[in-house]
């Protein structure tokens, strides 16, 4: 009968399809990696690094400029001759925002790519369940956006932080308010997911510090349209300034919130509130919002190292980074591992060589005069994040386009 | 007191959106006991396309909004015709719920890939200005809501019991044989609700998910119109009412709750009735 | 799939081929860490996990039918729980991983109640509810889960002093996947089982056999949390970190991929579907509509391989070798112990009785004021034309219907408005008027279903196999081969029921209904469909059963096999009463007459 022979046919394809895909497992042959069991030895062999990245999902947008500022630093390295004259390879994963394949991505960069290093970390949740398996594979890995103090913390020692440490930027924050805006009763209005909470919680352990509470703490999800209540009762308890962790267009409807019970007071974000829908949905209503960050693209650029990002990015892609904080770090922090790279001997052995790069990044992370800072030594035993409170620069909206802030 | 005002009228904006699009869900529901759970991803494809009409072939509002609305509503059609009528003939099976969960994966996916992750925001023909009752702040577009959705749900109970396209609907849903036998092509019949009820879920402008209006129309019972508009403007305000003077975190989680609680005490939704089964 | 086949069947399967496949596949699995690099050894502990919890889905879905599309929540409440204890009190694995089950028990039964009781595309949506709710108070109890960043620090499983690595993980999760699946084969040769799969592929017919279908969806439903809570604790002991997101909607959407994927119902089906899940991401590398693909994948199964692909290959093995019969199964049983038991004093008198009863359908009146006797230990025929309301009697008398009013009368008790499964604990059993076997159980265990009830065995002993649920089960289907007999049934035993020919299919029903040893025997036009040659078969069973004390009543079109059967005829029409007597006195009868034929028509009295 047909139907029978149809359904044969469907299975035999099936088993085929996955015989194909077993014999693709073996040979470790996916797009954008040769297979290869060593990335030590050989004068023109590539060095590997992995980078751990969220293609798809909601957060691709932002997520997608670590990729593109580890890119740059990669060409522009190469250009030069490479390390020691070996080209760097990058080796995209992508992690779905699952952090289940968050874990194999890291067994996969370490035992079946054999990366030297790696570099990634921008949904929070991923980069959690990744720490325990780095610090395991003992595998170098710069964490270039997580704000979560934890991302780093539980990877120790193999994890180095070129990202805006929450509990950082909540100080630098306080600092901002008092001195520049002259003001103090806070209210944290955040997305109910972790990069919200996380924001939530550095910025009450900063207000605890200087013996201060939140006046107002609100949430709302990212998907929400009208956060009229949670602005009211926010007004109702006296706040003066807010301090916003969502994530692009949610901020946005924020703001509408506020316009539509008629209250204006100062709003502080960082990476979401530097997120493109910001403008998209707030319209004039975003005039004036602050956002934080390491960088900003718009405004002439102080720094030659800077300068030169900015160029090669916006030859190579057509536009300035979307985000310019994740994107900065994402250069640094690969060129940082760059020159730690430089300052060890590479062997045949893939664990000694990340034994070493783990001392160097740790000992000898520099000189290096970055997009973000210039740094003698970006870390140190008792430090792993390359960003302190000086690192920052404050951002201001103006119709649409986020430029440097006068007040810092 | 401006606050309950404020309450009050958003709730009711909302919760005539949440009655239309429940509706639209209950119309397809009754006819062929089948709901399409890719409408939410279809319905934000239309807005995709209206949004890109609009912005990059620079067509007006009007125009673009038709022709996505076209598109998706063809598109809808080959969902029934493909991924629902084959499953939708055993009863007890549910894999229509799976085969239309799967599509609007799919959909969702091309979408991303075709136009990119970030939100894009369509100028409403209406502005965006605000209008102030009594201090309390509604956009025009809120406040339109009320009377759009009432026409609609005014045709809607016309086209239902009054006209003859109305009368075959609800002969399908009680029985296709029949009404094939009797001349009227069941399938379009069936094809007619699911375009309807795309209608109504893109007037809602992808407002809610598909699964969260799926919950609204069963718990009211799936086959009561009158209980889903009830049970619609009374979850609106009552969203809102939790929200502003209990706690934002809930106010999704009241629905899902409903659900489990409603349904466990009366399996046919608050207002929804029973049918006898021939042994 | 092997393992589908009832007991008797598997001890004679084809060794040495099957086992020598299944050894060489435990070796591999077993000896791969020491070849392999921990990347696969991770990803084989996924499949693993993920098996642990589909094989517990796979009883649900594929023997209830009830599709759950928020598991993942469950293996959540596990995973939580554990971590909570561990992160909090110290509780090492082993404890953490029973409180773990207990809690991810208790909250699954809780959550089974509404989701049983509603069926259908509703229960799906409370599912999926109850995923979204635990997905929220993962995200807001932060006291409890930590929040949307999850609990670090779970430290790992340990015996003593000594650590578990990865690879000693992977055993673990080897052991308790293998178990598992031994646990669901064990379940499906057994009356839960068989019950399962009954109330999924025909509820009525099962109801009409005793079955209380809530009772079995619950255990399954039941042991599937466990399963699922096991994996979760397991999971979030191995990786020492978890998060809400972890758990979401599209974790639960994989879980049912992979059963469907795999083959609802099958042995092999959740490990080969966990196996494609998991290994698929990994190896389709492209950036873009890798998502779109996976739906894709669903669509294509759902559209093209319902049955799944160990399900399909199943069929497609089942028609190519259709398994040995071997009569020496078969020991001859007396007819005594095949029916019940009876009293001589008893055998005289009325049995049944109708006194007016009615019965209405909202405005249509079906059965207006119907009273009649059975005779007992006598067959008893119900004609009349069609639309009479003769089926409306036969669901009434077994349960299936209440009378509007009237009573009906058992051996001088009244019985009406008691459920299927009431009127058969009573001793009234049934055939339908459309076949209702169990299509995919085999002819024998379709007759074994029908002792269900009387031949009772609890979960555990289902689950773990003991001797006596052993020999219970050689019992039960020696008794299925001697029902089979009695009827004349001579066809093929151990193929799938909807295999059959029509008539095959509904003797095969007749001896399923005998099963259940009752003392009233309701026929539903048993005739219809079968041979002049079975037909005279059917005659002399049912002679034979009214030797023995069985009283039956018939609804029969086929006149001749009435007058020659039938001790008493009751005529019905438009659901009035209106001839009695026996079938020459009835022939006669111009009402009746009237009623078939229509006033015009001459009579003749042959051409009935």
């Amino acid at each position: 009968m047909r139907s029978k022979k149809r359904k044969r046919a469907v299975i035999l394809a099936v088993c085929l399809i996955m015989a194909m895909m077993m014999s693709a497992c073996g040979t470790g042959a996916s797009t954008g990696s040769a297979p290869s069991s060593s990335a030590g030895g050989g004068s023109n062999k590539p060095i590997k690094i992995g980078v751990s990245t969220e293609a798809t999902g909601s957060s691709t947008e932002t997520s997608v400029n670590l990729l593109q500022g580890a890119q740059i630093a990669v060409e522009m390295i190469n250009e030069k001759g490479g390390i020691k004259g070996r080209p760097i390879e990058l080796v995209v994963r992508d992690t779905e925002e699952n952090p289940t394949r968050g874990v194999s991505i890291i067994r996969d960069f370490s035992q079946k790519e054999n990366v030297i290093a790696g570099i990634g970390g921008y949904l929070s949740t991923v980069m959690l369940a990744q720490t325990p398996v780095i610090k395991e594979e003992k595998l170098p890995f710069i964490v270039a956006t997580s704000n979560v103090p934890e991302s780093v913390k539980n990877g120790l020692p193999w994890t180095f932080g070129v990202r805006m440490n929450a509990e950082i930027t909540a100080k630098y924050a306080l600092n901002f308010m008092e001195k520049q805006l002259h003001a103090s009763k806070v209210a944290i209005l955040y997305e109910s997911g972790g990069y919200g909470k996380g924001a939530l919680a550095a910025m009450t352990k900063a207000l605890e510090e200087v013996g201060k509470k939140p006046v107002a703490a609100e949430s709302f999800n990212l998907k929400d349209q009208d956060m009229t209540a949670q602005v009211t009762r926010a007004r109702d308890a006296g706040a003066d300034v807010i301090y916003l962790f969502g994530i692009g267009a949610s901020n946005g409807y924020v703001l509408k919130s506020m316009d539509k019970i008629g209250w204006k007071v100062p709003v502080i974000g960082e990476n979401g509130m530097a997120a493109g829908g910001v403008y998209e949905v707030a319209g004039a209503l975003s005039n004036g919002t602050y956002a934080i960050q390491t960088a900003n693209f718009v405004s002439e650029q102080t720094r030659d190292m800077a300068k030169q990002f900015l160029e090669r990015f916006k030859k190579k892609f057509g536009h300035i980074p979307t985000t310019y904080a994740v994107a900065a770090q994402g250069f640094d922090g690969t060129m940082l591992l760059a020159k730690a790279l430089e300052q060890i001997d590479l062997t045949d052995d893939i664990k000694k060589d990340r034994e070493a790069l783990k001392d160097a990044l740790e000992n000898k992370a520099g000189p290096y005069q970055g997009v973000i800072r210039d740094w003698d030594k970006a870390f140190s035993k008792d430090n792993h994040d390359a960003i302190d409170v000086n690192s920052y620069l404050m951002n201001v909206w103006k119709d649409g386009v986020l430029i440097r802030s006068d007040k810092q | 007191m401006a606050t309950l005002l404020q309450v009050l009228l958003s709730g009711l904006a909302v919760g005539s959106l949440y009655a239309l699009i429940a509706l639209g869900y209950s119309l397809t529901f009754v006819v062929n006991g089948t709901v399409n759970m890719s409408q939410g991803q279809l319905v934000m494809l239309g807005g995709m396309i209206t949004f890109t009409l609009v912005q990059y072939v620079h067509l007006p509002f009007a125009v673009s909004f038709l022709a996505a609305g076209i598109a998706v509503g063809i598109l809808g059609i080959l969902i029934e015709k493909l991924a629902i009528r084959k499953f939708a003939k055993d009863p007890t099976s549910v894999n229509w719920v799976l085969s239309t969960l799967a599509v609007g994966i799919i959909i969702q996916d091309v979408s991303l890939t075709l136009w990119g992750p970030n939100e894009n925001v369509v100028a409403s023909p209406v502005g965006d200005g605000i209008v102030r009752i009594l201090g309390a702040g509604v956009y025009w577009k809120e406040l339109i809501l009320i009377p759009v959705a009432c026409a609609f749900l005014l045709f809607l109970i016309f086209f239902y019991f009054k006209s003859h396209w109305g009368l075959w609907l609800r002969a399908t849903a009680d029985n296709q044989i029949a009404i094939n036998l009797m001349g009227v092509n069941s399938n379009t019949i069936v094809a007619i609700a699911y375009i309807l009820s795309g209608i109504l879920a893109g007037i809602g402008g992808g407002m809610m998910s598909t699964i969260y209006a799926v919950s609204v129309a069963m718990v009211a019972g799936l086959n009561s119109a009158k209980g889903i508009v009830i049970s619609g403007l009374g979850l609106g305000i009552g969203e809102l009412l939790v929200a502003t003077y209990v706690s934002p975190n809930f106010r999704e989680m009241i629905i899902y709750f409903l659900v489990i609680v409603i349904l466990f005490v009366k399996p046919t939704g608050l207002f929804g009735t029973k049918t006898v089964v021939k042994v | 799939m092997e393992a589908n086949l009832p007991v008797e069947l598997q001890n004679r399967r084809t060794f040495p081929g099957k086992y020598v496949m299944i050894g060489f596949i435990c070796l591999l699995l077993a000896a791969g860490p020491l070849f392999i690099s921990t990347y696969y050894v991770n990803l084989l502990f996924m499949v693993g996990i993920y098996a642990i919890i589909s094989v517990g889905m796979n009883i649900i879905i594929g023997y209830s039918g009830i599709v759950s599309i928020g598991h993942a929540g469950l293996m959540a409440v596990g995973a939580y729980t554990a971590a909570f204890f561990n992160t909090h009190f110290g509780t090492p694995f082993w404890i953490t991983a029973l409180i773990g089950i207990a809690v991810s028990l208790v909250i699954g039964s809780i959550l089974a109640i509404p989701t049983i009781r509603a069926g259908g595309v509703y229960l799906s949506m409370i599912t999926i509810a109850f995923g979204v709710i635990i997905d929220e108070i993962l995200i807001r109890w932060t006291a409890f889960s930590g929040g949307p960043l999850g609990i670090s620090g779970i430290e790992k499983p340990a015996v003593g002093s000594y650590q578990f690595g990865l690879t000693q993980v992977y055993y673990l999760v080897l052991i308790v996947a293998a178990a598992a699946m031994a646990l669901v084969c064990n379940l499906r040769n057994s009356v839960w089982g068989r019950s399962m799969l009954a109330v999924k592929q025909n509820v009525i017919a099962a109801e009409s056999l005793g079955v209380k279908p809530f009772n079995y969806q619950y255990a399954g439903f039941a042991i599937s949390a466990v399963f699922a809570g096991l994996a979760g604790a397991i999971y979030a002991h191995a990786n020492s970190f978890i998060s809400p997101d972890i758990f979401g909607f599209q974790t639960s959407i994989q879980l049912v991929l992979i059963v469907i994927l795999g083959g609802a119902g099958t042995v092999w089906g959740p490990v080969l579907g966990s196996f494609i899940v998991v290994i698929l991401p990994e190896v389709l590398q492209f950036d873009h509509l890798r998502l779109a693909v996976y739906g894709l994948l669903m669509f294509l199964v759902l559209y093209f391989l319902p049955k799944g692909i160990a399900g399909t290959l199943a069929d497609y093995m089942e028609k190519k070798k259709a398994p040995a019969e071997s009569p020496a199964d078969r020991h001859s049983i007396p007819l005594e112990q095949l029916l019940r038991a009876h009293d001589a004093a008893a055998s005289s008198g009325t049995l049944l009785s109708l006194r007016n009863v009615n019965k209405q359908f909202g405005g249509l009146h079906v059965i207006k004021d119907l009273s009649f006797d059975v005779p007992a230990s006598k067959v008893l025929s119900l004609i009349g034309p069609n639309g009479a309301g003769k089926s409306t009697v036969i669901n009434m008398i077994s349960g299936f219907y209440t009378p509007t009013s009237g009573e009906i009368f058992l051996n001088g008790q009244k019985i009406d408005g008691g459920s299927p499964q009431d009127m058969l604990q009573k001793g009234i059993a049934r055939t339908f008027q459309h076949t209702r076997l169990f299509s995919d159980l085999t002819v024998l265990e379709n007759v074994m279903a029908g002792m269900s009830r009387s031949h009772k065995q609890n979960l555990f002993s289902a689950l773990f196999r003991t001797a006596g649920m052993r020999k219970q089960e050689k019992q039960i289907a020696a008794m299925a081969h001697a029902y089979l007999d009695l009827v004349g049934y001579k066809g093929p035993r151990h193929v799938k029921a909807g295999n059959l020919p029509y008539g095959h299919q509904r003797i095969v029903e007749i001896a399923r209904a005998l099963a259940t040893k009752p003392s009233l025997l309701l026929l539903d036009e048993p005739a219809a469909g079968l041979t002049a040659g079975e037909i005279v078969e059917l005659e002399l069973v049912i002679r034979r059963l009214k030797e023995a004390g069985l009283t039956i009543i018939l609804i029969e079109h086929h006149m001749d096999f009435v007058s020659r059967i039938s001790d008493k005829v009751t005529v019905i029409d438009y659901g009035r009463k209106i001839a009695e007597g026996t079938a020459d006195e009835v022939k006669d009868d111009p009402n009746v007459i009237k009623a078939y034929l229509g006033e015009e028509e001459m009579p003749n009295a042959e051409n009935f």
